[in-house]
């Protein structure tokens, strides 16, 4: 039943949320997926049963983007999403600014169940809390488990916690902006037709994979990076980039989940990018120099002193009145050159590192593998998403290029250190 | 479970080639046309979807404002028991160009069948302005003889062009659209000088004709280059 507009409720877009429904068009989706790979084909009719189950535990999931005067805000969906079998290539555009779309899709293929989430609703820790309840639902309706979503999800949901906006929380308005970025090297790869985006996975066992990165004193996130740097300053050498334009700074964005630093339970956006760089014009690197230097880096600024001047920076751009005031319609002129002059035109590439997913028992038994697909990016044509679950680890490029030599590089090295890999993709 | 040969790396039983090195994978047994093992859809773009619909909101909106505008005049000149020049001038141009439009649109595939509908849309209302004033003159003498030229050089150039099947795009397009419209305006000038002083009179056009066809050489020869003697000599000449 069609609720009235006081009855519906309202959310401000969290601060990162806030530039990402100005910069949507065909290619930047902004869109995100996280799958399941369960061990029995997926019933399309129970998993609709499921999502519309746990929906109301997800009220700002739910939601459709309205247009303010100043920001976009979501309200609440009066209607439910379907559930539909996948058909297009992952993490396609979302029109989630027309009435009847919400922000994010729910689809299947075979024994896979999706989550395609647009970056304003949630970052992927919260993906991976309503790509676990859906799962929770999904194994109680099938009669897999007895045991309910509060049983198994230690969230309360009641709490308005989950849906609060960290940035602000955590917000000092006497901490100063960190230091400004320098353009970055820039992959100069032909772009892919519109709508096209293709994904490489590597899948690798974990411990092998957590035994090789001790080896050389360091942890897996660490070691990726490391690998993936090298990747790309091969390329450089290889194809002899020597014009100095050309040749800026290899930088990666690397999102660093708050919740680890600074205590909250939000399922909304709560990160910020850390940005390790590597300049070839300083000469040629060796991998040791390269874990030594990233070792360095991480050491130095994954703090909560340092880490807090990105949150001040974020919020106060936020708050100032000037930026207030400005009508949203000039804001979504303004924003996609200020996501690319202030955000990617000073990365190279990013990863995602999710983690260890840990499912609970119950759940664990019926899902092989969990995935995550970044979203596709113009001025990042690729990029890198992982996490480990099921002594897997499953490190995914999105790609909007039919130019393969980085990832090429990236799992030949892995290959080469001795890593036994599958390797899966859409093309 | 399938290996790549020469990487070492596993692949799914129905990869042919190996997504690492290209190296390609021997059908051993017989997995690789066994569809039930992708383990992604052929997947669809949804690019095209997206500008259909924008395009049918699009088209929709003016052809409904475009219909709006004629009723509302044939209206008027209902009421008022006349319909004027003015009026069926308006309403003959309002009706040509929601028809140019769906032409431009792309609802028509063949290029070739757009530009002649285009053609005979362009002839038609000529002669329906023409005849406003009960007497067909220039369009017959200037309009007809103009729009079937351009329709006849632009479907002799497109047919050439496709034919050629050029790679380059960016080079070969303007010099073919140089081309033609070269010709055009030659033709253009003919007409009117036929019509006006009874004889063929170039001026101006062989300026034209001139100026495009040299931009068009200078575009080939960048492409193709020059020969190396030619080169040579340049070189000596333009040194610094």
């Amino acid at each position: 039943m069609k609720k009235n507009v006081k009855d519906r409720k309202w959310f401000k877009l969290d601060n990162a949320a806030k530039l990402y429904p100005s910069i949507v068009s065909t290619r930047v989706s902004t869109v995100f997926r996280l799958s399941a790979i369960l061990y029995e084909n997926v019933d399309a009719v129970v998993l609709q049963e499921a999502l519309n189950n746990i929906l109301p535990l997800f009220k700002h999931f739910n939601v459709r983007l309205r247009r303010g005067l100043f920001w976009y805000y979501f309200e609440e969906a009066s209607f439910t999403p379907i559930v539909q079998e996948e058909s297009y290539y992952p993490c396609m555009f979302l029109d989630f600014k027309e009435r009847k779309t919400q922000p994010f899709r729910v689809i299947y293929y075979k024994n896979r169940i999706s989550i395609e989430i647009s970056h304003s609703v949630t970052d992927g820790s919260g993906a991976i809390v309503f790509l676990k309840a859906i799962l929770a639902s999904y194994c109680k309706l099938k009669g897999l488990t007895d045991k309910c979503i509060k049983e198994l999800l230690d969230i309360d949901f009641t709490s308005g916690e989950v849906y609060e906006d960290a940035f602000h929380k955590y917000y000092n308005s006497k901490i100063p902006e960190p230091p400004k970025l320098n353009k970055a090297f820039h992959l100069s790869f032909p772009l892919n037709k519109k709508g096209e985006y293709y994904i490489i996975t590597g899948i690798i066992p974990t411990d092998k994979f957590y035994s090789l990165a001790k080896s050389y004193n360091t942890t897996v996130t660490k070691f990726v990076l490391a690998v993936y740097f090298e990747s790309i300053l091969e390329y450089i050498n290889l194809e002899k980039i020597k014009k100095i334009k050309r040749a800026r700074p290899v930088t990666i964005n690397v999102p660093v989940n708050l919740r680890n630093l600074f205590p909250s339970n939000t399922l909304r956006n709560f990160f910020v990018s850390l940005t390790p760089s590597i300049d070839p014009r300083l000469g040629q690197y060796s991998f040791e120099e390269i874990i030594t230097y990233i070792d360095h880096y991480f050491g130095l600024r994954l703090n909560k002193k340092y880490i807090n001047q990105y949150i001040s920076r974020n919020v106060k751009n936020e708050i100032s009145w000037k930026i207030k005031l400005i009508p949203l319609p000039i804001k979504n002129l303004g924003m996609p050159w200020v996501y690319s002059h202030y955000g990617e035109i000073n990365f190279t590439s990013g990863i995602s590192n999710l983690g260890k997913v840990i499912l609970p028992e119950p759940l664990a038994a019926h899902v092989d593998r969990i995935d995550i697909y970044p979203p596709p990016s113009e001025g990042n044509l690729i990029k890198m998403g992982m996490l480990s679950y099921n002594n897997k680890t499953c490190i995914s490029f999105g790609s909007l290029t039919t130019n393969r030599s980085i990832e090429r590089n990236f799992f030949t090295k892995l290959r080469k250190m001795g890593l036994p890999i599958k390797i899966e993709t859409n093309t | 479970m399938a290996y790549c040969p020469k990487c070492g790396i596993e692949i799914d039983d129905h990869v042919k080639t190996c997504p690492l090195c290209d190296f390609t994978i021997p059908d051993i047994y017989g997995m690789q046309n066994n569809k039930e093992n992708n383990k992604f859809p052929k997947a669809k773009n949804i690019y095209p979807k997206k500008i259909e619909s924008m395009r049918n909101k699009f088209f929709i909106t003016v052809f409904l404002l475009g219909l709006e505008s004629i009723l509302i005049l044939a209206a008027i000149g209902i009421y008022n028991h006349s319909i004027s020049t003015y009026t069926t001038g308006t309403i003959f141009c309002l009706t040509s160009a929601i028809i140019y439009l769906f032409l431009l649109m792309g609802y028509i595939h063949s290029i070739k069948i757009r530009v002649i509908l285009f053609g005979a849309t362009t002839i038609a209302l000529n002669l329906l302005l023409d005849y406003i004033d009960n007497s067909i003159t220039w369009s017959l003498t200037y309009s007809l003889p103009i729009t079937l030229s351009g329709v006849t050089i632009f479907t002799i150039m497109h047919l050439v062009y496709t034919k050629s099947k050029h790679k380059i795009h960016f080079i070969f397009i303007p010099i073919y659209i140089c081309i033609g419209l070269s010709i055009f305006i030659l033709i253009i000038e003919a007409v009117i000088s036929l019509n006006i002083y009874n004889s063929l009179r170039l001026t101006w056009s062989l300026i034209v004709f001139t100026s495009l066809l040299g931009f068009s050489l200078m575009l080939a020869s960048l492409h193709y280059k020059l020969p190396e003697m030619a080169k040579e000599k340049m070189k000596r000449i333009f040194h610094v």
